[in-house]
């Protein structure tokens, strides 16, 4: 449970670690579950830039959470 | 094998690809064991962030603006006219371009046929210079009833071209459309920059 807690305190960290341009599709992807359109749309940007951002953003937390991942 | 998929790999992970990119993808996942091991990396990463509860209090903002936005009306599509304008004065410069290169293709073509008629090639280039059925009988007809030749011809559009001040007609009128290409081209610059400013004063008032 105290494992657990820390992890995810160590992911709560690492996105709010993120640029906040990359963090914001992210959260929007991840937490709100907006497909690619609609983040577009809610931050007005392409969607070129909303996959971009995305790719970025989960290629810097693969490497900050890598211990956590290959746990799973 | 086919080139690796690693940056279509989040958008099919999100389930965002469509027609061909999807079957490519597909295709290209069936046969590459690093980028199946990538998607898993992928997925992993999915898990690892739904499972901890760390996603409630992640960054109010971007939740505040995700719910404001969607609740918000959606800009209404444009008419394919006013997206086609759009397009058109996007590409003005594109026109303004090939006017430019059009005028110098006509005045150069000009200047060689002047040189052509003041070495005194005169008619037979001109009429060499015509297609096949309007070339001969009908052509020197014409003149011959006039009372010209072909030559007179020469003679007189290299008078025209020559008169019209110190530089000529054709310096003059070469100069005159650079003069209006180049003040239209001005023109739409400052157009674009008058509009660009405008977008970037709304932006500032709608973040304001």
């Amino acid at each position: 449970m105290v494992e657990r807690g820390e992890r995810g305190e160590h992911v709560r960290q690492a996105v709010l670690a993120l640029p906040p341009a990359s963090r914001a599709v992210l959260v929007l992807r991840e937490y709100e579950g907006l497909s690619y359109r609609e983040i577009a749309d809610t931050l007005g940007i392409p969607i070129g830039t909303v996959m971009s951002r995305l790719n970025y953003a989960r290629n810097r937390l693969r490497e900050s959470l890598a211990p956590y991942l290959e746990d799973l | 094998m086919t080139e690796h998929v690693t940056t279509w790999l989040g958008a099919y992970h999100d389930g965002e690809l469509r027609g061909l990119r999807l079957r490519q993808v597909e295709a290209h996942l069936a046969q590459c064991a690093t980028c199946r091991a990538d998607l898993e990396r992928l997925q992993a990463l999915a898990a690892l962030l739904q499972e901890s509860p760390a996603a409630e209090n992640l960054t109010p903002p971007e939740r505040f603006v995700a719910q404001v936005g969607l609740r918000l009306p959606r800009r209404p599509e444009r008419p394919a006219w006013q997206r086609a304008l759009e397009i058109g004065w996007q590409l003005a410069p594109l026109g303004l371009l090939g006017a430019w290169v059009f005028v110098q293709a006509v005045f150069t073509m000009a200047g060689a046929v002047l040189v052509a008629l003041r070495m005194g090639l005169g008619g037979e280039l001109v009429a060499g210079l015509l297609p096949a059925s309007q070339q001969g009988p009908s052509l020197s007809e014409i003149f011959s009833l006039s009372g010209a030749s072909l030559g007179d011809v020469g003679r007189i559009v290299l008078q025209l071209l020559s008169s019209g001040g110190p530089l000529g007609w054709g310096v003059t009128l070469n100069l005159v459309s650079l003069v209006v290409i180049g003040l239209l081209y001005w023109s739409w610059l400052a157009s674009w920059w008058a509009r660009r400013q405008h977008r970037q004063l709304r932006v500032q008032q709608e973040t304001g």
